[in-house]
């Protein structure tokens, strides 16, 4: 198995060089102001709504940084 | 050219199957059969014609092998015709219950039957009659002749034939095509530049080795079973009518669906981002074999990359192209591959599953029988293979799966099977252009099941807070007891007064719901106040550990913000900024003691508590009183505290186990017992606390349960009802061990990270349970997640990311947004807006609904409960300047000792271990210092860049150190550490400036350690003090017992005069401190010293203090004493500060023991009781008088007998020094002007001893003489008759300078202790 298997939270450090798409995320928020990154192939849970993305995972936590900071 | 070996040579695939019989002998595993069903009228004897003719035909199948010089050759057999020896066997079943399972019964007997390759016929036929026009056809072969397509070749032309001869004509002549030109093809692909060219394809494609994921875990490694398991299904019509036409994949054929359909189910199982499947191909293409049945086929690996993003189209589409390139190389053998790349040494898989998908017709018709083919066996198995196959008589795909049963078992692969159809199923039902992550491969039964029955955890509790149920208690039940620690006892009153005041002062300084209050405090009912009284201020409290570095705790603080810190004043905290409050120094006594009024509601944070950051910055983590509140409340339920209860309180304020400790027993109305500070670390100071306090509830990390059952410290906690076990895996033996030994006690597993308020899930161990001990079912309004990378959950059995959602979510990172934004997610399973928190731990249910933890998705480790990322050890170590680059793991080069390493690249200056890990001590706390650092040139990598982990070498073992570390001892306790130090680590000696860490040791040998010295010394050391002072020579400096009792120049103020060695002159030395036995006082033979007397401590019950009476002037600076009388009347006074009234027991060896009776006729002579006086071949006085005393020469034997050296005659001073450095005499190490005056008081104790005039000693005399031949042949024992009132006497078999070494010391020790035995009675 891979040294370190990639989580869906986690940047795609690109080690799937055969997979046919590049790892984009999606800053979600629910109605209490609580910030979630979220990978962008999974469907969004109700009750949480994007504000951000798809982008790359860096962008996305820079966005997660200011809008709950 | 040599003359060839007779026969034919193999195919390489021939030999590849010769070779895997050859390695297994007695396997079947190699049999392939298929069945053919035949419905209609046949003729068994025309049957059996079309057989012999087809058999003829075949030149393959007529061949046995042999093994041969140059490798395996085939030889011709002459097949007998049908009913002369052919191989057929003909039965009417039709009389049998169930003809069909007759049949089956009979197939399977012969395909069990392993075969002799050099015998033959290795091929065998079966017919059987099972209904009135219904016919099994049974054809075996072994694999080294044919292959699957190599039976379809042969089953037609035996159809085929059977029709002619039906019809009465001949048949048509063979359609084979040469046998022999095929094996010269195969022979020379070998030579081709293709093979080369080939070869060089599939190197470089596998030049990383990956891994090879199965659905059973990690490939490789299981040798091909015998036997195979099974499981077959039809796939409904459905299913094969859009696996046959995928709409939105146009030119997608079946084969490459199902491929890619297993790609993904084994990537989501094994949690891969890639898979290599094994791909069978016929390799015929564009060949003669085309026309030939034998046996040629091979296996491609196949690299699919599965990514969440991809479409089942997609995927498919990019296993078309795989299956088109590893076609075009497809001649370069399986075997070869695994060669190359350098598998076959190492048993590692070059494939997970085989995927064999036969599109190829199974229909025949046998004149007017119409017949479909199924394969009984393909092959061995080694891990798994799914076999795709159409009939074609119309019933659709079918879908087997067959499996070794090393790796699986019946239940395993019949859910595998399951789960696979159903994914087929829903893959096609949705359309081929879904991101692959879209779909579980849990069926809907097993998502509603781990998504909902497994955590069906509901619970109605009111909305209250960590510390209303504390505060009703003080309400109503003041009286009650609330806290004890050692000595002290606070009620609810009590301690509810005092926090209520000293919350009216911190809400008087800002402090309010959302608020953060640091504490800095140990373990201490202060300790205790001061978090009641955050917490009725509405505060949250931040706990900052004393023992954690000042830098830390500062970085804490500033990151924090509290409004102000809690402290004792002992300048532990750094200055921070922040107001500090000293409660001790405050006079509260003026507010009132009931508690302030604050806006406090559920949703406001309880505690930050600090955990390790991958990052290397450290993370608060903010929990409310809703999340605590529900945790507690479900524990309460769970396993019920009454007031009778006493729950001890050990761990750290700054670990979370520590909030149920505190706050659960106080909600509850039961006693609260604080441990002394630093106990936690001790299981002899738990023991004697938990039996003392009458604790009946407490907790413990595995590893320190595993030591604290190892030393036998559990026998005194008979008071214990419940034991917590968590922070790490509880490992079985450790559950089993206590259930022996603590057989009416609970042990609960619980589990939960900090981010989730303590624990989330719980399991109840049984005694006689096996396997690993599951960390159990989620608890109250708390839901458990397994998903797989797509976020899809896992069904029971598949491992998987931990994720917890429900009522105990942390709020988050304190001040660290898009940390929680990655940590705390949307929850896709729970209501609308709710979050989950992604732990990183591995785990899966079990079918029985609980969860098993199978370690972590990243690198962050436990050790000892401790949370562990490695990654701010790391940041730690690389913002050092000579450390370039750093990595940091756990090792476990001694099975049990798990300890963290760091490697280091240097940067400039050169590192140098022990101090990078002095440093690092200054700004981690110390689990988070690696016990061993290693520099390295440059980090190993595997081929594809990661850091090699299996090529970083272990820490250099002890050995190859040299220099001040290996100085020998200065002093009995030095050399008894150094001993200890040695046994302990398994070495075979220890330097006196070694550190124990740097040796290998760890917290838990540390704790091991500590019990010896206790047994030894008979002195309490505790584990922070070795961390503190980690060598022999430090450690002796600074042990201080509470049985030392040493006067000036003792033990008590060694700590400044250890490198002197001055401890260890003082005139009374605690050799072994602690004991509640009247202390053996021994005094020191013609030299001064009393070290020789060590040696009695390990025979003498542990309890037995003893102390060494040692000469005045061995420090060089004070006078000798002019009489014995007086230096005895010294002693006497000496041995009177620490034990002022008897009954006393002295020992003396040689003039020793003329000192001891003269001090036991003065204690005798003051009234006092004498009960031991121990002579070690010691003679009276008046057998010396009027004999020369000893000269320089002599003065220099009794040195060199201090040492154990029973020799005499060196000529000078310096040449006895260098004997004794060149032994590694501890003596050696003793300073000069120490060795100087040795000589001048063995001088003056002879001349004292002979002037000395005895008087009577009213008691018995306990004699040990040295029986060994001597040349003072004129020494008496019975010289001592007239000075005692008994003498008894042991003789040892030795000389009288041997006598306090090993073995006689043991034995002398063995009969004094049988003495002191008495005494005790």
């Amino acid at each position: 198995m891979n040294d370190s298997p990639a989580s869906p939270f986690d940047p795609d450090d690109g080690a799937v060089p055969g997979a046919g798409h590049a790892a984009a995320y999606l800053v979600l928020v629910n109605g209490e102001g609580a910030v979630s990154l979220w990978p962008d192939f999974a469907v969004v849970p109700s009750g949480w709504r994007p504000v951000h993305g798809p982008d790359s995972h860096a962008g996305c936590l820079a966005h997660a940084e200011s809008a709950g900071g | 050219m040599t003359a060839a070996a007779p026969g034919l040579p193999l195919t390489a695939a021939q030999a590849g199957m010769f070779y895997a019989q050859d390695l297994d002998p007695a396997s079947p595993a190699l049999n392939t059969a298929e069945c053919a069903d035949i419905r209609g009228p046949l003729d068994p004897g025309l049957f059996a014609q079309a057989l012999y003719r087809t058999v003829g035909e075949a030149e393959a199948l007529r061949m046995r092998v042999v093994r041969a010089a140059g490798g395996p050759r085939q030889l011709p057999l002459v097949i007998e015709p049908p009913g002369s020896g052919f191989p057929l066997d003909v039965a009417d079943l039709r009389d049998r219950t169930d003809p069909e399972a007759a049949a089956g019964a009979l197939m399977r007997a012969d395909l069990a039957l392993p075969q002799d390759l050099a015998a033959g016929p290795l091929f065998r036929h079966g017919l059987y009659r099972v209904g009135p026009e219904r016919w099994l056809w049974y054809h075996r072969a072994h694999h080294v002749l044919l292959d699957g397509y190599g039976h379809a070749l042969v089953a037609r032309r035996v159809a085929e034939a059977y029709t002619a001869l039906a019809a009465g004509a001949e048949p048509g002549p063979s359609p084979f095509a040469s046998f022999r030109r095929l094996l010269a093809e195969d022979g020379e692909y070998r030579g081709s530049a293709a093979y080369a060219a080939d070869r060089a394809y599939w190197r470089g494609l596998f030049a990383d080795r990956p891994a090879v994921p199965v659905l059973a875990g990690e490939g490789g490694g299981a040798l091909p079973a015998r036997t195979a398991l099974r499981r077959s299904a039809r796939l409904p019509a459905a299913v094969t009518e859009r696996l046959s036409a995928p709409a939105g994949a146009p030119g997608a054929t079946w084969p490459e669906l199902v491929l890619a359909a297993q790609a993904l189910y084994t990537a989501r199982v094994a949690r891969a981002r890639e898979v290599v499947l094994g791909l069978p191909m016929m390799n015929r293409l564009g060949s003669a074999a085309l026309r030939v049945p034998a046996m040629v086929m091979n296996v491609l690996p196949l690299r699919l990359a599965v990514g969440p993003r991809d479409s089942l189209a997609e995927l498919a589409a990019r296993a078309a192209r795989g299956i088109r390139e590893a076609r075009r190389h497809g001649r370069y053998r399986y075997e070869e591959i695994r060669r190359d790349l350098g598998l076959l040494g190492e048993g590692r898989a070059l494939v997970g599953p085989l995927v064999n998908a036969m599109p190829f017709d199974g229909r025949l018709r046998f004149a007017g029988a119409p017949a479909t083919v199924r394969t009984l066996a393909a092959g061995p198995v080694e891990d798994l293979t799914v076999h795709v196959y159409d009939r074609s008589d119309g019933t659709g795909l079918h879908v087997d799966f067959e499996a070794n049963p090393a790796r699986y078992d019946a239940a395993a692969l019949a859910a595998h099977h399951a789960r696979f159809l159903d994914l087929l199923d829903r893959l096609t039902a949705a359309g081929p252009r879904l991101p692959l992550a879209r779909h579980a491969v849990a069926t809907a039964a097993e998502r509603a099941e781990v998504l909902g029955t497994f955590n069906d955890t509901a619970a109605r509790v009111p909305p209250t807070t960590l510390i209303g149920p504390i505060e009703a208690r003080e309400l109503h039940s003041p009286g009650a007891c609330a806290l004890v620690a050692g000595e002290v006892a606070l009620s609810y009153g009590e301690l509810g007064a005092r926090a209520n005041r000293l919350a009216r002062h911190l809400v008087s300084l800002g402090v309010r719901p959302g608020a953060v209050v640091g504490v800095c405090l140990p373990r201490s009912p202060e300790l205790v106040v001061a978090l009641l009284a955050v917490l009725k201020a509405g505060g949250a409290y931040l706990p900052l550990d004393p023992e954690h570095p000042a830098p830390r705790l500062a970085g804490m603080v500033a990151d924090a913000a509290p409004v102000c810190v809690i402290g004792d004043g002992e300048g532990r905290l750094p200055d921070t900024g922040r107001p500090t409050v000293l409660p001790a120094t405050l006079d509260l006594s003026g507010l009132p003691g009931v508690p302030p009024a604050r806006p406090l509601t559920p949703r406001d944070p309880a505690y930050v508590l600090y955990t390790s950051g991958s990052t290397g910055r450290p993370k608060g983590v903010v929990v409310s009183h809703a999340a605590i509140d529900n945790r507690l409340r479900w524990m309460q339920h769970a396993h019920p505290l009454t007031a009778r209860d006493r729950v001890l309180q050990k761990t750290p304020a700054g670990f979370d186990v520590s909030v149920w400790e505190f706050f659960w027993p106080l909600r509850e109305g039961a006693t609260l017992v604080l441990a002394e500070p630093g106990a936690h670390r001790d299981p002899h100071a738990l023991a004697r606390t938990i039996e003392e306090a009458g604790v009946t509830v407490c907790h413990f990390v595995p590893s320190m349960l595993e030591v604290f059952l190892a030393q036998g410290a559990a026998a005194r906690c008979a008071g214990l009802r419940r034991v917590f076990s968590s922070g790490e895996a509880l490992p079985r033996e450790t559950a089993a061990k206590f259930a022996r030994l603590l057989p009416g006690v609970a042990l609960h597993n619980l589990y939960g990270p900090t981010e989730a308020a303590v624990d989330v899930t719980h399991h109840t161990c049984r005694a006689g349970d096996t396997g690993p001990v599951p960390i159990g079912r989620p608890v109250w309004n708390t839901r458990v997640y397994v998903l797989d990378d797509a976020l899809q959950p896992c069904p029971p059995g598949v491992t998987g990311e931990l994720y917890l959602a429900g009522a105990q979510l942390a709020a988050g990172y304190l001040g660290r947004p898009a940390l929680t934004a990655t940590r705390f997610v949307a929850d896709p399973f729970g209501p609308p807006g709710s979050r989950m928190y992604r732990t990183g731990d591995l785990g899966r249910w079990t079918p029985e609904g609980e969860v098993e933890f199978l370690g972590r998705t990243d690198h962050q480790v436990k050790l000892r409960g401790q949370r562990i990322e490695p990654g701010e050890v790391e940041a730690a170590l690389t913002a050092l300047p000579e450390v370039a680059g750093a990595r940091v793991l756990v090792r476990e080069d001694r099975p049990g000792d798990r300890r963290l390493v760091g490697y280091v690249t240097p940067g400039a200056p050169q590192p140098e271990p022990d101090r990078l890990r002095q440093r690092l001590a200054a700004v981690l706390p110390a689990p988070l210092v690696p016990g061993a650092i290693v520099v390295l040139d440059a980090f190993p990598l595997t081929p594809n860049g990661k850091l090699d982990r299996a090529a970083l070498p272990a820490p250099r073992p002890a050995g190859g150190r040299g220099g001040a570390a290996l100085r020998p001892p200065r002093t009995p306790r030095e050399e008894a550490l150094t001993r200890l130090f040695a046994e302990v680590l398994g070495l075979p000696a220890v330097g006196c400036e070694e550190g124990f860490f740097d040796l290998g040791g760890t917290s838990l040998l540390a704790v091991s350690l500590a019990g010896r010295v206790r047994e030894e010394l008979g002195v309490e050391l505790a584990i922070g003090t070795l961390f503190r002072a980690p060598t022999p020579a430090a450690l002796a400096a600074g042990l201080a017992a509470p049985g030392d009792h040493a006067p000036a120049g003792g033990a008590g103020d060694a700590g400044r005069g250890g490198a002197d060695g001055d401890d260890a002159l003082g005139v009374l030395v605690p050799l072994r401190g602690g004991g509640d036995l009247p202390p053996l006082f021994a005094v020191h033979p013609a030299g001064g010293l009393s070290w020789c007397y060590s040696g009695l401590l390990g025979g003498l019950d542990p309890r037995q203090p003893v102390f060494g009476l040692q000469a005045r002037g061995l420090r060089g600076d004070e006078p000798l004493p002019g009489t014995l009388e007086e230096m005895a009347a010294d002693y006497v006074r000496q041995i009177r500060a620490v034990r002022p009234h008897g009954p006393y027991r002295l020992l003396g060896w040689s003039v020793g023991g003329v000192i001891a009776h003269a001090m036991a006729v003065l204690l005798q002579e003051a009234g006092e009781e004498v009960e031991l006086l121990a002579l070690l071949d010691a003679y009276p006085a008046d057998q010396w008088r009027g004999r020369a005393g000893p000269g320089e020469a002599e003065a220099l034997t009794a040195l060199l007998r201090m040492a154990g050296f029973d020799r005499r005659g060196e000529p000078s001073r310096e040449e006895v020094l260098a004997t004794l450095r060149r032994e590694g005499s501890a003596l050696a190490g003793l300073p000069e002007r120490t060795l100087a005056a040795v000589p001048d008081i063995v001088v003056n104790n002879a001349r004292l001893m002979r002037a000395h005039r005895h008087r009577h000693f009213a008691g018995e005399a306990l004699f040990f003489t040295a029986a060994a031949p001597r040349p003072e042949s004129w020494l008496t024992r019975d010289a001592w008759r007239p000075y005692v009132g008994a003498l008894v006497n042991h003789d040892l078999p030795c000389t009288h300078p041997r006598m306090t070494t090993a073995p006689h010391i043991g034995t002398l020790a063995a009969l004094l202790a049988a003495r002191l035995k008495e005494l005790d009675r």
